[in-house]
């Protein structure tokens, strides 16, 4: 009998083992091969410090019995699960900051064991009860003395040249990860950084002189493994990459506290009705799991994680999810997680087969959807039909929190001062009869002081 | 490494920014250029050092030589 076993398609690269799921359930296998240095990794007391201070993923080791690619396996460890993986082009500014220097604080912690990250990929790194952990059990090997630290490229090109972009030039850079899945290529940040940056020494070498010197020994035969750093340079290394990360700054006027809510067209009646309203249907439906979409900078998403659901709070605004993370961070928030996502294009499977990291549908569905004040938004700046909206929300959810905002909204008149009105199907009667192709109506509330009404849906099953 | 070789690198660095297209493999040139970096580290380390200890150098000899003229001045 062949017990089914499913690769997870993100860990084919790794020789040391790969991650598996067997009877739903989610296991790393540990290659033969690795087997000395996950040794190390525990008897060290490397393991046992990390996971003691949050930095890393816990596991237990486990007997499971299975009957692939077994004659490989040394050990079968089962890490607690991730509720939602998200990627470095889903973040904000202070997220793949965190993320930048919970890899170095590992790395500095590993060398007092005598091991070191033989990787520094951002996907390694997940966002797990609002902090950033290493989820890769297998990153580490027994340090040889005088060897540099065989990630620093990688680092320097998922961590420095993005968040250099992003501090030096624009925050939407981050989306280059999208393209280059193995980071930002340094001569391409080099090439897209102003000549001032030159100025800033830890960009000059980090970055700058950094993608000279991969140019310039590209076609050379350098014998560069007998190459060696002593240990006051590498710590020199680490130590000169926190103070650069920890001085990416974003620039002052995109640090300004935006005025989201203040932009609104609400009364302080409407807000507190429309609040209390969907803090009640939220209640009642008691949802494991909600995705927030356009949740600006999170207010509602704090009243799905009171009553104790799981949220994902998506924006395609960079700095309202920056915002969203600060707050968290702030506030210890555990189950709220910020991304950067923009439904109108959502995030699609990238990599080998593009399955290596997952679309944002891959990662789906969820129990509840909260949309609120967003239709009008799809519908009428990004022309999408209302069956369309309905259609894609049923895929993504079995419950729907929705907001209707009618056209003589002063918010959709803001959408429509600078275009032809040619939406002569945004009425609430059509967003009704549309949306009942997929859902049920369960209630309906005209939010207090406002002409705006929410709606509490189900999905139809078949 | 060759100092020479550094110090053409941060030249080339200054005063040609532009890049050129070419594929490359940047392994092997990422584990020279931490080499590099590290040695300047070291380099800047060093100069920071130094500066420090010249000026602590010159702070004593000068208090040195206050007290010694303060001294003087008290026996005569």
């Amino acid at each position: 009998m062949t017990d089914n076993i499913r690769i997870v398609s993100s860990s084919f690269r790794d020789p040391s083992g790969f991650v598996f799921l067997y009877k739903n359930r989610l296991y790393r296998q540990v290659n033969k091969t690795y087997a000395e240095h996950y040794d190390f990794l525990i008897k060290s007391g490397l393991y046992e410090t990390l996971v003691r201070r949050k930095l890393l993923i816990a596991h237990k080791e486990v007997d499971v019995k299975y009957n692939q690619l077994d004659s490989k396996a040394y050990r079968i460890i089962k890490p607690a699960v991730i509720p939602f993986i998200s990627y470095p082009y889903e973040w904000s500014f202070s997220q793949l900051k965190d993320a930048a220097l919970v890899t170095l604080e590992i790395q500095k912690i590993a060398l007092r064991h005598g091991m070191s990250l033989k990787d520094a990929s951002a996907y390694n790194i997940q966002f797990y009860e609002g902090r950033p952990v290493l989820i890769d059990t297998l990153s580490f090997e027994k340090y040889e003395k005088g060897e540099p630290w065989v990630a620093y490229r990688q680092f320097c090109q998922h961590f420095v040249a993005p968040l250099a972009l992003m501090s030096y030039k624009d925050l939407r850079l981050n989306q280059l990860f999208r393209i280059f899945i193995d980071g930002i290529p340094l001569d391409l940040a080099s090439k897209l950084l102003s000549w001032q940056s030159r100025l800033a020494p830890s960009l000059l070498f980090h970055i700058h002189l950094h993608a000279k010197v991969q140019k310039y020994f590209s076609n050379k035969n350098t014998g560069a493994k007998k190459i060696r750093l002593d240990n006051k340079s590498l710590w020199r290394i680490i130590k000169s990459l926190e103070m650069t990360v920890s001085g990416f700054k974003l620039r002052e006027r995109e640090t300004e506290w935006s005025d989201y809510y203040t932009k609104t067209n609400y009364s302080s009646i409407a807000f507190a009705h429309k609040k209390e309203v969907v803090s009640g249907w939220l209640k009642k439906i008691k949802p494991k799991t909600v995705w927030d979409l356009g949740a600006n900078v999170g207010v509602f998403s704090r009243l799905a994680s009171k009553i104790g659901s799981q949220v994902i709070s998506f924006d395609a605004d960079p700095l309202a999810v920056e915002q969203n993370y600060l707050r968290c961070k702030e506030q210890r928030e555990k189950k709220i997680l910020p991304l950067l996502i923009d439904l109108t294009n959502p995030s699609p499977g990238i990599g080998w087969e593009n399955k290596e990291r997952m679309s944002l549908f891959g990662r789906g569905p969820a129990d509840a959807v909260l949309a609120l004040a967003l239709v009008h938004h799809l519908a009428i700046s990004n022309n999408v039909p209302f069956i369309k909206i309905a259609d894609f929300f049923s895929k993504i959810c079995s419950s729907l929190i929705i907001e209707f905002v009618p056209k003589n909204d002063s918010q959709v008149q803001r959408l429509l001062a600078t275009r032809k009105d040619i939406f002569c199907n945004y009425k609430q009667e059509v967003f009704e009869s549309e949306f009942q192709k997929y859902f049920t109506i369960l209630k309906l509330t005209k939010i207090k002081d406002s002409e705006r009404v929410l709606y509490l849906m189900k999905k139809r099953s078949g | 490494m060759v100092v020479k070789d550094i110090i053409f690198l941060i030249l080339i660095c200054l005063i040609f920014p532009k890049t050129i297209y070419a594929y490359l493999d940047p392994g092997t040139g990422s584990y020279i250029a931490q080499i590099i970096v590290a040695s300047l580290l070291g380099v800047s380390y060093l100069v920071t050092n130094s500066r420090k200890k010249i000026k602590t150098f010159f702070a004593g000899l000068f208090s040195k030589l206050q007290r010694g003229k303060k001294n003087n001045d008290r026996q005569h």
